[in-house]
């Protein structure tokens, strides 16, 4: 295994981790706040947009770890049928396609996100600035091309990846 | 000859509302002035992004025109946002000529991206309810639907909650108790049938809801000269004054506030001017944020007092302030 | 170049790199944004590339979505659907076909607290399909029966599909789950009859499993009262309006975790991996979204929405008659594309037209969520199908979609049902308040 895979891996790890513990601290604190709810006088300022800014950035750290187990929805209808020489032609085509997708989105949203640090936007309530959130969730980005050239880099040298076993339309 | 231009013009709201009518006919002047050389393509109703991304959108291209609603971006628009400050703006037309040929001077380096065209703000709305709010203090412990960020903070200081929801989300929320409270102008009260739940309505010019027409630089920039012109006769206080009568028209047809006075079902309340006072005092430290904030964002050299001012004078020489 | 040719031309280049194995979203997102830059020019373009991701991903309304995966996750894997089984076939499987019945029903029980149709069609996989494989089952009605079984996972509330339509129409998520139910239940039992048809039918050997006694039936049966009690929870919330569908997933998915901790059939670390699971499978639905987005905002600068919406207008045939086609087209549609990606690209061009003909926005929900899920089962692209494939190596394709085809059947017997009785969908949601 090369250091770059192995950094790969651990950060990957660490990424799921976080992305995970994001979902249930929103999670928690919608149902905190259904449950207090009753109760007078009690209040969580900012939730609405805390949530929402939250969820964005667990979920694009878990596109990154998607990236990693190379788990999309995709249709395998015409590559079930094709002999092996083409089916690898088409993963390195899937794998580029998506390299090239995710490098363009990582490459504009940088300058995407620094407007809007310019900018100012901020949320209700907390009038925390918006744009941390948003890199946070660029950095997810980011990690899943560098996952995607990593893949397609390694389908050029002839590597084979583990999950090209199989696994047809996971979800 | 001019060649032929199609520009996209994107906004929010529904085709048929006033405002869609408002920039339609904003749009034909356009043409005609134009000699049908610059004609208009409308994407209403979210076609083409978010309601919140419509500025962004003019400034990156992809509409080259876009309607936006000033307070939909928090902390972006500090000068612009001065409308936000309550009991200020208390005539839609003659207000909205006066903000927008204000605005001209701090456009430039607030809304560096795009080409400004006019700004105009919406009759006063208000607070509205299913109990009674008469006086600040009634508002602790409610669950309150904010128009914009800086009434969020008054609500907040109050002891209010705040209960974000959609207008879509809105009569489910009332509904199911949800919230209680909210901004809202007088005629969206009836446009959105919520008319049998909010019963309660505190009389009072609180706020105006505030838009702006902004339009892409190089969509600008590939306009001929006499195109050019054009569009700039047509971005300017008179029409934002034009477009706030069309939009304050409507308002006052049907669903106005007088309509409410002496219907059965509703409850209106006429706060008295030593209640008002309370509202207004409540209300004093946001224009002391807003002068700070302000001076933070860099957006102008001058004084944001002088600037506050400035408009403060425009309006009141043309009636259009909130009385004292 | 016409917009005309450039929507047509990028409609092939989707399919194209769809067939070529590039994930859906990033299929549509590519597109989107090479037909958005011919149009609009290339900056514009990138810049929607760049924007369109973060809004998806920071949408309030989409924030349910990974919560109910999360509750589904956490039931399956604390063997609340495997209990399911065990109590279905304690009550059905002496019967002919009775382990099939048992499938279809414990689907039912599953699909009330998943709302994704693939996560029902992968748990039952494991959990159903050997037990019926033991008792000599041929594999195309095995199969069948979870493929088919798993679609109700998309119309017994909660649902995706329902949520994500809900999105995109502006249309109140709770009105078009509760709107869900009775189509839900019309539909299992359609399942049934139909699993009885073809055993009465094909009468294949099947060993029959021993009847159970009626105290081992209440005893299986004191195994799902968590589902029971989870499931009235967040509906009967929804429905008695005690908190919003967002909310209500956040309920489901802490009821869920707090019901299998309490029952000791989950521990930190399953809670983990459910919660990395829910991450993973939600952002792949966002991917799709955001991919459906651009591509959305492409084929709206072309304006084809409006053309195809005056194309269909124009033909004069009626309402019904109009609807009747949409429903049609949607059907064939649906034999070639994936349940995401027909939801979000035809419901900006068919909403509208459906709203021109005066049609109930909630009804049609239901209409359209029930159409896409026949399209999940049916060939050539029927992803149940395939997922069921993943689950089951051993078994062709060909196989599963022969066992499927008597629930097509009764799916389109179903689809004409509430296509002519609006009611049975509409009268729950118009009694809510
Ligand atoms: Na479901
Ligand atoms: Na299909």
């Amino acid at each position: 295994m090369s250091s770059f895979s192995r950094l790969m891996r651990a950060s990957v790890g660490t990424v799921n981790i976080l992305a995970a513990i994001l979902l249930a601290t929103v999670t928690l604190l919608t149902f905190v706040m259904v449950v207090l709810r009753p109760l007078p006088g009690v209040h969580v300022p900012g939730v609405f947009d805390l949530s929402r800014l939250m969820l964005g950035v667990s979920i694009f750290w878990g596109l990154a770890v998607a990236c990693y187990r190379g788990s999309h929805i995709r249709v395998d209808l015409v590559y079930q049928a094709m002999p092996r020489v083409v089916r690898k032609a088409m993963d390195l085509i899937a794998d580029t396609a998506f390299a090239v997708f995710l490098l363009l989105m990582s490459w504009n949203m940088a300058g995407y996100i620094l407007h809007e640090m310019r900018a100012g936007l901020k949320t209700y309530e907390l009038n925390l600035p918006v744009w941390p959130f948003y890199a946070l969730a660029w950095l997810g980005g980011v990690m899943g091309c560098a996952i995607m050239i990593g893949r397609v880099t390694a389908r050029l040298a002839g590597r084979k990846l583990a999950e090209d076993e199989g696994n047809p339309d996971e979800q | 000859q001019d060649s032929q231009v199609t520009l996209r013009l994107a906004h929010w709201v529904p085709p048929g509302n006033t405002n869609d009518i408002g920039l339609h006919i904003w749009a034909d002047a356009v043409t005609e002035a134009s000699g049908g050389s610059i004609q208009f393509q409308f994407f209403p109703g979210q076609q083409l992004g978010k309601a919140a991304d419509h500025y962004n959108m003019a400034r990156d291209g992809i509409s080259d025109l876009s309607w936006i609603a000033v307070s939909y971006s928090p902390g972006a628009f500090p000068i612009a946002g001065v409308t936000e400050l309550p009991f200020f703006v208390g005539d839609a037309v003659a207000g909205s000529v006066e903000i927008s040929d204000w605005y001209e001077e701090y456009a430039p380096t607030e809304m560096p991206d795009v080409k400004f065209c006019m700004m105009y703000v919406s009759t006063p709305g208000s607070i509205h309810s299913t109990v009674p709010i008469r006086v600040p203090d009634d508002l602790k412990g409610k669950r309150v639907r904010p128009v914009n960020e800086r009434l969020s903070r008054l609500v907040s200081t109050l002891g209010g909650q705040v209960f974000q929801v959609t207008v879509p989300e809105m009569r489910d929320g009332l509904e199911r108790g949800l919230f209680d409270t909210t901004f809202f102008r007088w005629k969206s009260i009836v446009d959105f049938h919520l008319t049998e739940l909010l019963t309660y309505h505190l009389d009072m010019p609180m706020y105006v809801s505030h838009f702006a027409l902004v339009m892409n630089r190089s969509a600008y920039e590939r306009l001929s000269d006499d195109q050019k012109a054009v569009i700039d006769d047509h971005c300017n206080g008179a029409w934002a004054g034009k477009m706030a009568a069309n939009w304050a028209g409507e308002e006052a047809e049907d669903g106005g506030r007088d309509a409410y006075y002496g219907q059965e079902s509703q409850t209106v309340y006429a706060p008295s001017k030593d209640e008002i006072r309370q509202w207004k005092d409540a209300a004093a430290p946001l224009t002391e944020q807003w002068i700070s904030e302000v001076a933070a964002s860099g957006h102008t050299r001058k004084d944001p007092q002088v600037v506050l001012e400035e408009l403060r004078n425009r309006l009141g020489s043309a009636g259009a302030l909130v009385e004292d | 170049m016409s917009s005309d040719a450039v929507a047509l031309l990028g409609f092939a280049g989707l399919f194209l790199l769809i067939a070529a194995r590039v994930p859906v979203g990033v299929a549509l997102a590519l597109v989107g944004t090479a037909g958005f830059a011919s149009i609009a020019g290339i900056d514009p373009a990138l810049n929607l590339l760049a924007s369109s991701p973060l809004s998806a991903a920071t949408d309030y309304s989409l924030g349910l979505i990974p919560m109910f995966i999360l509750m589904g996750v956490v039931t399956s894997r604390s063997g609340m659907s495997g209990e399911l089984f065990a109590a279905a076939s304690a009550f059905l499987g002496h019967r002919k076909g009775g382990l099939a019945m048992a499938t279809i029903a414990t689907c039912g029980g599953f699909a009330a607290i998943s709302g994704s149709s693939l996560a029902t069609a992968a748990t039952m996989s494991k959990i159903a399909v050997p037990e019926m494989r033991r008792h000599g089952y041929p594999d195309s009605i095995s199969t069948g029966t979870v493929a088919a079984g798993g679609t109700l996972g998309i119309l017994i509330p909660p649902s995706i599909a329902l949520s994500i339509y809900g999105v995109l129409t502006e249309q109140d998520i709770g009105k078009l789950f509760i709107a869900g139910i009775v189509p839900g239940l019309i539909a299992m039992v359609f399942y049934l009859i139909a699993v009885a048809a073809y055993f009465t039918i094909s009468k294949p050997d099947v060993t029959l499993q021993e009847r159970a006694s009626w105290s081992k039936r209440l005893h299986a049966l004191g195994g799902i009262w968590a589902i029971v009690i989870l499931f009235l929870f967040v509906i009967g919330g929804i429905y008695g309006g005690f908190f919003t569908p967002t909310e209500a997933a956040a309920m489901g998915a802490c009821g869920a975790i707090l019901l299998s901790l309490f029952r000791g059939k989950l521990n930190l670390r399953g809670l983990l991996d459910s919660l990395i699971e829910s991450v993973t499978v939600s952002a792949g639905i966002l991917l799709i979204l955001i991919g459906a987005h651009i591509f959305g905002y492409f084929l709206t600068i072309t304006q084809s929405p409006q053309k195809i919406a005056a194309l269909l207008l124009g033909l004069e045939l009626g309402r019904w008659g109009t609807m009747l086609l949409i429903v049609a087209f949607l059907l064939l549609l649906g034999c070639i594309l994936d349940t995401m990606a027909m939801i979000v690209l035809m419901i900006p061009i068919l909403f509208p037209v459906v709203m021109q003909l005066g049609f109930d926005p909630i009804w049609f929900g239901v209409i359209f969520v029930m159409a896409v899920e026949l399209g999940m089962i049916t060939p050539p692209i029927g992803i149940n199908a395939f997922i069921i494939r993943a689950m089951v190596p051993d078994v062709p394709v060909q196989t599963i979609f022969r066992g499927i085809f008597p629930f097509i059947v009764v799916d389109i017997l179903r689809l004409l049902l509430v296509f002519f009785v609006p009611a049975l969908a509409l009268f729950l949601p118009n009694s809510m308040n």
